[in-house]
């Protein structure tokens, strides 16, 4: 078959203009007059930021409606955004301004073909803080028929799960005292340190199909010599599906009582499995299939948007270019190459919904 | 519609009349994810696919 043309420079250049902008969370306001001369250079006449902050572009004027969403922010710290040797590098080329500037090009590339859907290319906020931009959509009531999220998946890989994330903030008191006489004093670094051991006793899974959990913050004491009386933590925990949130701050709650702490709950996000036979999951690989792509199923062991948006579409997965070990490293980068063949797969997935005969 | 046997528990699996080859399925009994194959005698079977990879994420 025919694959649709993406030029190797419009996608150097749109790739390298979303990364000059450095958009940790919280920041992505940052990224507004260079998402609407992106949006216009590549063609879109319909693009446009939420109140909460969300950037999208649109083509397309049928009845179903079909997304292609990935995020705007990047984990904080920046890097130099510099193309060399066939990569283009900076912090968010990975994760995941490179899935979204593949996600624009596909946009711009099929819009013209388009008959029954509409097509909305989306940046969310927030994604690597606590998901605000997609549960502001899902509170809403955004309707789409199908989603893409564009996450690194090494291009062919589809991702049908991902776990839930749990994180709390540990906080104990105590009597404190000298450390010249422990066994007449209290110490809070230690009851934390007790509820940690039970959480990792009972959660200190190894694999994507137990609960993992990792203490990932710990502040206490301000003298050698004196016990704290005060101390605080973070603990995160990971979980797949059918576990859920609930069942697990039960048992933490039962911890808590044994350990004598105190915890609050900071961010909940339930885990999603969807199925292989889902209409994005289909098309999508029939994408790839006609490319001359072979498509993998992968599972993830985080959490991204599609843990939210699922509540939307049961037609929703994730996939696109990049390497995922080197997301929020100081390495990140992306083959130019696989920009340009996620673009492909991307207008060959719209193609493919907008040809549906079947309605969605 | 064809049906194929999923090769790990025999069940019926539905395949739609345009599946292509490399196209997976998922049984809807055992939950085993299968490749749609062609052999040389174009005739249509399911295979296991290869190992769902585990992966990073957020």
């Amino acid at each position: 078959m025919n694959a649709v043309e993406i030029h190797r420079e419009t996608a150097v250049s749109t790739l390298v203009q979303l990364l000059e902008v450095y958009t940790p969370p919280g920041e992505e306001r940052r990224l507004e007059r260079t998402w609407f001369r992106v949006c216009s250079d590549l063609g879109y006449r319909d693009f446009w930021r939420d109140e909460v902050g969300n950037y999208f572009a649109a083509a397309g004027s049928g009845g179903r409606t079909v997304m292609l969403v990935s995020h705007v922010d990047t984990v904080p710290g920046e890097l130099r955004v510099r193309v060399s040797e066939g990569k283009v590098y900076g912090r968010g080329a990975v994760d995941a301004k490179g899935p979204l500037s593949a996600m624009l090009l596909a946009g711009s590339a099929a819009a013209s073909k388009l008959k029954n859907i509409r097509l909305i290319v989306a940046g969310l906020v927030d994604e690597e803080g606590n998901g605000y931009g997609a549960k502001k959509l899902v509170e809403e009531g955004l309707e789409a028929d199908a989603i893409i999220i564009g996450e690194p998946t090494g291009t062919t890989g589809i991702a049908l799960s991902y776990r839930g994330s749990l994180s709390i903030k540990v906080r104990a008191q105590a009597r404190g005292g000298h450390a010249s006489a422990p066994y007449i004093a209290e110490s809070a670094l230690e009851k934390i340190l007790h509820l940690w051991k039970l959480v990792e006793e009972h959660y200190g899974g190894k694999r994507y199909e137990e609960v993992t959990s990792a203490l990932t913050t710990l502040h206490a004491g301000d003298w050698v010599s004196r016990i704290p009386d005060k101390a605080e933590g973070s603990i995160n925990i990971r979980f797949p599906h059918p576990y859920s949130s609930k069942e697990i701050l039960s048992k933490l709650e039962e911890f808590v009582k044994i350990a004598d702490c105190q915890i609050e709950v900071i961010d909940v996000t339930e885990p999603v499995v969807t199925n292989v036979n889902n209409l994005a999951a289909r098309a999508l690989q029939r994408a790839m299939l006609r490319l001359g792509l072979k498509p993998r199923i992968v599972k993830k062991t985080g959490t991204s948007d599609m843990n939210t948006l699922v509540a939307v579409t049961p037609n929703i997965v994730a996939c696109g270019p990049g390497d995922s070990t080197l997301a929020h490293t100081s390495a990140e980068a992306v083959e130019i190459k696989d920009i340009m063949t996620a673009a492909q797969i991307y207008v060959e997935f719209v193609r493919e919904m907008d040809s549906a005969q079947q309605s969605l | 519609m064809p049906s194929l046997n999923c090769p790990v528990c025999g069940a019926s699996v539905e395949v739609p009349n345009d599946a292509l080859p490399g196209e997976l399925f998922e049984c809807g009994d055992c939950g085993a994810q299968l490749e749609y194959f062609m052999d040389e005698k174009n005739t249509a079977s399911l295979k296991v696919a290869e190992e769902v990879a585990e992966d990073w994420g957020q």
